[in-house]
């Protein structure tokens, strides 16, 4: 038998709603623990058992693992300012720079989006 | 308390992809049925069933395990469905063991079952299991399982020196494993040349550094010691979660929830690690299974170890030689629980495939769920 299933969800985004809206935004908003000081992007919810405070990061970040097949490219990467390390996927693959900055991610979703840099020296391309 | 929970019988299906119009309900009741004959038992003599099952999308069928329990025959048992990513067969054997210990019921049976193969196309199914990380910032990029993994092996390889001829080893000598096991999905003969030769999925891993999607049911009868005479006894079972973002672990290429859940298994039977003499090990990928016998604490330096034919068949301590995930195929829910079928078999001296060279007094098990993120370790005793 064959059977096709649609599902169109909504996810309310609660306590995290600052970070993703960052991200609809293109802008990198972290969460900053004011009992231990971590700066986590990305953002957690609670650090140390008790609420974040939200703090705006450049969107820089440094590459320092890089996985490359079938076209794609992702990344372990850490924004300036942050103690934590992002996963992200890299928009422009055919880049090699070890450099980029935060992208807007056109299709509404929520994934963290990374654009490398066009060249070492530090030229960029957004 | 006396940890006293013996593994009475079991079976398994293939693991392949299947062609033959056969569906997962039918997979299950080959195993649930093989399974009591093997133990030497009715249905009406199992009170408990825990059906392990990693997702609904795979089966379409929600509240599988009073499915499960109509479909098998044992109406009536107490049941219930654990879940745990890729650990979910493991963890569900740890469940219906902790049931047996605290006395609530006599003869449980884990049944794990999972159509990764058939039911859905490789790309949906792909596509569900990049949601067993955090689906809110992993999931949304779209990174697949395997370019976490390759992100987390690169890391690795960093540290300990591993290189991509280690990787092939492994996936190689996996393969070969397999061709002794009737069961196997990919009983391969295979060159390091093959595997560099495949394609490359999410560098450093090709496709032959992938374990396979595979539908197939295992199934496994849990009792006291007594009531299952000549049968391996589980020792330790135990469990850790780690961070669930790779970006958060202090070194992305350590797996530290499954070194925990090793040590608390280790502590449970009260024995060392060089004491374990067959292990499987969770190869969901060829580096992974490097990163998990570090984790396990098999030698100081895994890649030394690797390279001096440790593992190997003929080796002091014989890792996956069922093939593993790589070489006998990986059903979800079903995976942990051949896993363990296998070992408890192996320690029995009855495994029908490719046994160490020297006879075992302890077997480990080691599975996990996301990137080593919920680990299963269970340690088992020869009869
Ligand atoms: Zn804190």
């Amino acid at each position: 038998m064959k059977r096709q299933v649609t599902l169109d969800y909504t996810l309310p985004e609660g306590a995290l709603r600052p970070y993703f809206e960052g991200l609809r935004e293109g802008r990198a908003m972290a969460s900053h623990c004011v009992i231990c000081g971590r700066v986590a992007f990305p953002a957690r919810a609670q650090c140390c058992g008790a609420d974040v405070e939200w703090r705006a990061l450049s969107g820089r970040a440094q590459v320092e693992r890089r996985t490359d097949g079938g076209g794609r490219g992702f990344a372990l990467v850490r924004f300036e300012g942050a103690d934590t390390r992002a996963t992200v996927g890299i928009t422009n693959p055919e880049a090699s720079a070890d450099a980029g900055e935060l992208t807007m991610n056109t299709e509404g979703g929520a994934g963290i989006w990374l654009t490398l840099d066009r060249d070492q020296k530090g030229g960029r391309n957004v | 308390m006396v940890f006293d929970v013996a593994i009475a019988g079991g079976a398994m299906t293939p693991f392949n992809r299947r062609k033959d119009g056969s569906s997962w309900r039918d997979w299950a009741r080959a195993a649930a049925g093989a399974a009591l004959r093997d133990a030497g038992l009715q249905a009406a003599d199992i009170d408990a069933l825990v059906v392990a099952s990693e997702s609904d999308f795979f089966t379409l069928q929600l509240n599988p395990a009073a499915l499960l329990a109509d479909e098998c025959g044992l109406t009536g048992v107490a049941a219930m469905r654990v879940e745990g990513g890729g650990a979910s067969g493991h963890l569900a054997v740890q469940a219906g063991a902790a049931q047996v210990a605290a006395g609530l019921a006599r003869r449980v049976m884990v049944l794990g079952v999972e159509p990764s193969a058939s039911h859905l196309a490789g790309a949906d199914i792909g596509a569900l299991y990049s949601l067993s990380f955090d689906a809110w910032t992993d999931g949304m990029t779209g990174v697949d399982s395997t370019s976490l993994y390759a992100l987390s092996a690169l890391a690795f390889m960093e540290r300990s020196g591993a290189d991509l001829a280690d990787f092939a080893a492994v996936a190689v000598r996996n393969r070969a494993h397999a061709r002794a096991n009737a069961n196997a999905h990919l009983p391969l003969d295979i060159t390091a040349e093959d595997v560099a030769a495949s394609p490359v999925i999410a560098a450093p891993y090709r496709r032959l550094d992938c374990s396979p999607l595979s539908d197939g049911a295992a199934a496994v009868i849990l009792s006291r010691g007594a009531d299952a005479p000549g049968r391996a006894r589980l020792r330790a079972v135990a469990s850790a979660a780690d961070r669930v973002r790779l970006g958060e672990r202090a070194d992305a290429g350590v797996f530290a929830g499954k070194a925990r859940a090793a040590q608390r298994a280790y502590a449970m039977a009260g024995i060392g690690a060089e004491e374990i003499g067959v292990a499987e090990v969770y190869d969901s990928y060829s580096g992974a299974q490097l990163q998990g016998l570090e984790a396990l604490g098999f030698a100081p330096d895994v890649v030394a170890a690797e390279r001096a034919g440790e593992f190997a068949a003929a080796g002091r301590l014989p890792v996956n030689l069922s093939g593993g995930l790589l070489g006998q195929g990986a059903p979800v829910g079903a995976t942990g629980v051949a896993q363990v079928l296998t070992v408890a078999q192996q320690l029995e001296g009855r495994y029908g495939g490719q046994r160490p060279a020297r006879p075992a007094r302890f077997g480990l098990v080691d599975t996990h769920g996301g990137i080593a993120t919920l680990n299963a370790v269970s340690i088992l005793e020869a009869p």
